[in-house]
């Protein structure tokens, strides 16, 4: 028997739960990776900043989160986090079931995971600013938020873009750890499937595809995104 | 976001106690965990159907005891701090006892031991060995007729190469049991039966429900080979499979469960959807004589 | 953004377009100038020549404050900005002074990221607050005037060293500045390119724009130049008409220094 007949669509295959499980990773990574770069950007600010206090907490954070396996992240967020509602409910005498929804506890998991790997490419970008360019934006009076908005960012952005095409990589292979929770994404569906159907060799296979495809069209994307902003340096005539 | 949609899915497979009696409205619901992975233990079909051994398994035992169960579809990995969170009451996922969890939660009484089988080809001597066929010999507490047979078993493998898997518990068992006999030791099950099959050794040592499995495989490819000699269970095999609960707490209910796979052992109920589901009966028949 | 409203200047010459008093700037324990007193009024032109070190360019820093001072006083159009001692100017008023001046650095320092009419017409709309139509009329005018026209939407990376100071010129004009300092603005350049950037600056200064101007041209200094201000060792240490600072050196220091870049 064909063995492919396990990816139709319909009640008889599994084609239908993995495009749910591979939608499902694809929200998850694009909630956590646009969260993550948003929260990456005063992170690495505070790690640039002129403030001792600052500096050190963003520095702490950023060491700890890129420095555990991300998948401690998770435990900690979706089962620590649960112990500590857990203490609070006792301590109200409420005994019954409170838990983090694994969906946010997911989600929230791969916003700190990136950040903290966005920070970094971040800070290192506004390291990479030329310094005189600023300085000419201070001598034409440029008030602080000018300058970061004009200047800084999008200046930076280019800096950043092909290392945060990276981190995108990477918070798309981190949703599959959010599989520990239960959250049915593309490799909890994978590894449901493989188990079920004793087709492990089919579905990881399938799997890898899928992630393949969703590396390959990012990746145009962003080379997209990076011929954009970089056709000032490639010294392009006009539009 | 239709997040939960695989959820609801799930849930529509959600074992009710007793679908012919009439629900008492109070009645007790009972959230036990699952991977829905492990075919044919427990598993999910395309429609999102919670299937297999332990599913009927969980029909029959909660309606001896008269409460609703309810499934929680949980990631093996993250299985006992699930528990601990109390984000169900027990495990249920063909958790193996072992030493090492039972210092982390408490077990039920094992509803299920897979028997280990010796396996060799058709065509050889031993394909021949006829002692001890289709009994199953319980190696903590063997009458002097078991020994008898395992004596003779091990006259059979006297000038024989045994396989056997490192990380199992049959490396141990094997080595207790038949003292002496020549072993080769195999990091994977799949390397083993491969060396099997191309006759580098004469017999191996593996699970019932796998050693049907490659039987019928090798049938397809014209090639015979069969399990011989008496099912073993018992003794450094291991406990077998149980329900994990919270430590220290849920005695009551973890009585309740006890209670009902002993009448179910008694009655032959799990014998005969273990024969159904995994072609071999994984019973426990001390779990009766309780 | 607001443009901050320094008062009118007094009515009649009297009043310099910006002055310093006993301007001093230390780097850590190295003092760099050590009590510059200066004044330059409308219309003048003043090049400030002196050895690499002598403190030149870091005085002209000081004036719009790129280089926070250590002490002293700035007047800009008789508004006083007091340092040190008095009560430090705020962001603010430092903004406000920078926003009437025009600078050209060395490096030229466009804005990489936008086309050469993005650099002139960003600061003039964002900063000034002048409607985007007459930005870019002007911008165009500006780019006539430095002869880059044919560049408009070029970037700063495709065009040469003397284009991009050209652009940088037109940037700092854009703004109507009441004062233009120019940082070596020839430095950087390849000698073949010198000649176009001096030319833009000669044309500026015939206009009667004021100008400070940080070179090492002596030519342009004596040709161009209402006043020559000669540093040495962080002080002024000679200075009056090019004629008499650059013919007749009083002091020997100055005399050993034209010698030197002759």
């Amino acid at each position: 028997m064909n063995p492919l007949h396990l990816l139709a669509f319909g009640p008889t295959g599994w084609g239908d739960e993995l495009a749910y499980g591979a939608a499902m990773t694809l929200v998850i990574a694009a909630l956590g990776f646009a969260g993550g770069l948003v929260l990456g950007l005063p992170i690495a600010a505070a790690r640039l900043s002129s403030n001792v206090v600052l500096r050190a907490i963003s520095g702490v954070y950023v060491t700890v989160v890129r420095g555990v396996p991300e998948l401690l992240v998770i435990y900690l967020l979706f089962f620590g986090g649960g112990q500590f509602y857990r203490y609070v409910a006792d301590a109200l005498g409420y005994s019954g079931a409170v838990a983090a929804d694994a969906f946010s506890a997911g989600v929230l998991a791969v916003i700190l995971i990136c950040a903290a790997y966005s920070a970094e490419v971040f800070r290192g970008a506004f390291q990479a600013i030329p310094k005189g360019q600023i300085e000419a934006a201070n001598a034409f009076g440029m008030t602080r938020s000018t300058l970061f908005c004009r200047i800084k960012l999008p200046q930076m952005l280019r800096y950043a873009l092909p290392s945060i095409a990276n981190v995108w990589q990477l918070v798309l292979k981190d949703t599959a750890l959010v599989s520990v929770t239960g959250l049915v994404e593309l490799m909890r569906t994978i590894d449901v499937a493989a188990g079920s159907t004793r087709s492990p060799f089919l579905f990881y296979m399938t799997a890898i595809l899928i992630f393949l495809a969703f590396t390959a069209v990012s990746n145009k994307a962003f080379e997209g995104a990076e011929r954009h902003f970089s056709r000032s340096v490639i010294g392009g005539y006009g539009k | 976001m239709n997040m939960k949609r695989r959820m609801l899915l799930v849930s529509a497979a959600m074992l009710v106690a007793g679908a012919s009696t009439v629900l008492a409205a109070d009645q007790r619901v009972v959230k036990l965990a699952t991977d829905g992975t492990y075919a044919p233990f427990n598993y999910t079909d395309p429609s999102g159907k919670l299937v297999g051994f332990e599913p009927d398994l969980v029909d029959d035992i909660c309606k001896r005891m008269n409460v609703k169960c309810e499934w929680v579809i949980q990631n093996f990995d993250g299985m006992i701090p699930a528990l601990n969170e109390k984000r169900f009451d027990a495990i249920l996922a063909s958790l193996s006892i072992t030493d090492e969890r039972a210092k982390a939660v408490d077990f039920s009484i094992p509803y299920y031991a897979g028997p280990t089988r010796l396996i060799a080809s058709g065509d050889g001597k031993l394909g021949q060995f006829k002692s001890g066929e289709g009994s199953t010999i319980l190696l903590g507490s063997m009458s002097d007729k078991d020994k008898a047979v395992i004596g003779d078993v091990a006259a059979a493998l006297k000038d024989a190469t045994v396989g056997v898997e490192r990380a199992s518990t049959h490396a141990k068992f094997f080595e207790e049991t038949f003292p002496g006999v020549k072993v080769k030791i195999y990091d994977k099950g799949e390397n083993m039966m491969l060396d099997l099959v191309a006759g580098r050794i004469d017999a191996a040592v593996d699970g019932a429900g796998s050693t049907l499995n490659f039987i019928s495989e090798q049938e397809k490819a014209g090639k015979k080979f069969v399990a011989f000699g008496p099912a073993l269970k018992g003794g450094a095999l291991g406990k077998g499979v149980a329900l994990a609960f919270r430590k220290g707490e849920e005695t009551e209910l973890r009585e309740e469960f006890n209670k009902a796979i002993r009448e179910a052992t008694a009655d032959g109920s799990i014998s005969k959807m273990s024969v159904k589901w995994i072609g071999v009966d994984g019973s426990i028949p001390e779990n009766a004589a309780k | 953004m607001n443009k901050t409203e320094l008062p009118a200047s007094q009515p009649g010459l009297a009043v310099p377009t910006i002055e310093s008093r006993d301007l001093r700037k230390s780097f850590g324990a190295v003092e760099v100038l050590k009590g510059v007193s200066f004044k330059a009024y409308e219309h003048q032109v003043i090049s400030i020549i002196g050895a690499s070190g002598s403190g030149k360019s870091t005085f002209l820093r000081c004036l719009n404050f790129l280089e926070a001072p250590s002490s002293g006083e700035i007047d800009f159009k008789g508004r006083s900005l007091e340092i040190g001692g008095g009560r430090a100017p705020t962001r603010i008023e430092i903004e406000g002074l920078r926003r009437r001046t025009g600078m050209v650095f060395q490096q030229f320092n466009l804005w990489s990221h936008w086309t050469v009419l993005e650099n002139i017409i960003k600061v003039p709309i964002h900063v000034h607050g002048v409607p985007r139509q007459q930005a870019v009329q002007r911008a165009m005018d500006l780019l006539a005037k430095v002869g880059l026209r044919e560049k408009v939407n070029a970037y700063p990376a495709s065009l040469s060293g003397g284009q991009q100071q050209r652009v940088a010129i037109a940037r700092a004009l854009a703004v109507e500045p009441e004062l233009l300092l120019f940082d070596e603005p020839t430095s950087a350049l390849d000698p073949e390119l010198v000649g176009e950037v001096l030319a833009v600056i000669r044309a500026l200064a015939k206009e009667g724009r004021t100008m400070l101007v940080v070179t090492h041209e002596m030519s342009f200094a004596r040709e161009v130049s209402d006043k020559v201000v000669f540093f040495h060792d962080g002080r002024i240490e000679e200075e009056g008409p090019p004629a008499e600072v650059l013919r007749q050196p009083r002091s020997p220091r100055l005399g050993a220094f034209l010698k030197s870049v002759r």
